[in-house]
């Protein structure tokens, strides 16, 4: 019997309909990671062909990544990453001995990261010799651009901006906050804060960093567990934002 | 003036990446973040990019038992061991694999196995046997009570 919803699915309580409404997005990087038990040949100099073979089609680029050899017993002993990329370089799927993740600079929508999250799991499926994840997360991080505004003013939810709207500091060099969420079987982490640009005429940026992740996901879960964060994650940016925000993604592109 | 100037100074936030190899509940530290960098930050400093003529094969060392048999399943166990103990933090995955070898070494060669538990049987019936002809003998002889 499949599982559809976890405990740490209820640490975030607001329910939001319009994060999935929205025409635009202010997401920079999206990032789904699968941690399975360690398979050292996995850290090998060549990936698995069948894993291979089932990304050639959508990740023609193959770069492999040296990272720390573990001097063990020779190559069973190294410790690479293999990397494989889009055609456009915009998506990359990352393997190593003890994870996977697939990444995107140029997230397009929900859809499209789910079905290309599914894909490298069915083709990783053959390879990790388990039939569970130690570990699944889902990171979105946001930077609110607001133009020529400042973002603190009304683009972020005023929950988060509370010091900065104060009127009490000034000469600010650096505001950031992290909330960690946590549940027995997962959790989500929260990390917000401006991004100031160079020179004081350019208004700053505002991050928002959501990281949802799920412990111990049998792999016929996938499906469920990356909607359930999906969800978690869209709620909280949602919550992050303020109305001008909300009016600017609301609208279309160009309109 | 809200914010700081930051051109008045050399200032901390150049170079400063979201680094998603960060991605985990082990290093949990705000990210630092340059957008104009979120791509390159991934890249590890060495690496070799290749149309993909590779294809996979040569996972293992020629002199590496098979990873099925009982003495694959101890090698790979060592090496997981090795590596556990160099990386000291016992990382959840390396535990997991652990478990799972553990218990495939177990199947395939269990501290008792189907020979020792004939054995033990056969030794039994022995005892039992001897017990009756030492019995048969004795009634025979008038020597029983």
């Amino acid at each position: 019997m499949p599982r559809t919803t976890w405990e740490a699915d209820s640490l975030v309580k607001r329910k939001s309909e319009q994060a999935a409404e929205y025409k635009q997005s202010f997401l920079r990087q999206a990032v789904c990671e699968f941690r399975f038990p360690t398979l050292m040949e996995l850290g090998g100099k060549h990936p698995p062909a069948v894993f291979v073979a089932a990304l050639r089609r959508d990740y023609p680029h193959l770069e492999i990544g040296d990272e720390v050899a573990l001097d063990l017993a020779g190559e069973s002993g190294c410790n690479n990453t293999h990397i494989f990329r889009s055609t456009e370089l915009s998506w990359t799927v990352s393997l190593k001995l003890n994870s996977f993740s697939i990444e995107t600079t140029k997230y397009t929508n929900h859809d499209e990261m789910r079905a290309r999250v599914l894909r490298v799991v069915e083709a990783a499926a053959k390879i990790i010799d388990a039939d569970f994840f130690t570990r699944v997360g889902l990171r979105y991080v946001n930077v609110i651009d607001s133009g020529a505004e400042d973002p603190v003013e009304g683009w972020v939810n005023s929950e988060l901006t509370g010091p900065l709207l104060s009127a009490r500091f000034q000469g600010i060099q650096d505001y950031a906050s992290r909330l960690q969420l946590a549940a027995p079987d997962g959790g989500c982490l929260i990390q917000h804060g401006l991004r100031l640009a160079e020179g004081i005429q350019v208004p700053p940026t505002y991050i928002v960093d959501v990281d949802a992740f799920r412990t111990g996901v049998a792999i016929a879960d996938t499906s469920d567990v990356f909607e359930a964060m999906h969800q978690q994650a869209s709620e909280v940016f949602d919550w992050a934002l303020g109305e001008s925000a909300r009016k600017y993604l609301s609208v279309n592109q160009g309109s | 003036m809200r914010y700081f100037d930051s051109s008045l100074k050399s200032t901390e936030w150049d170079g400063h990446c979201v680094d998603v190899s960060a991605f985990s509940t082990e290093t949990r530290q705000m990210p630092r973040m340059n957008p104009t960098q979120f791509s390159a930050a991934r890249r590890p400093d060495s690496q070799t990019r290749d149309k993909f003529v590779a294809s996979g094969g040569g996972m293992g060392r020629c002199d590496e038992p098979p990873p099925s048999s009982i003495d694959g399943i101890a090698y790979g166990r060592v090496v997981l061991l090795a590596a556990k103990y160099v990386n000291a933090a016992s990382q959840a995955e390396i535990v997991a694999r652990l478990e799972i070898l553990n218990r495939r070494l177990l199947e395939q060669a269990p501290r008792i196995t189907e020979q020792h538990m004939h054995a033990l049987e056969e030794a039994e019936d022995h005892v039992r046997r001897t017990r009756a002809a030492r019995e048969e003998r004795s009634r025979r002889l008038g020597l029983s009570e």
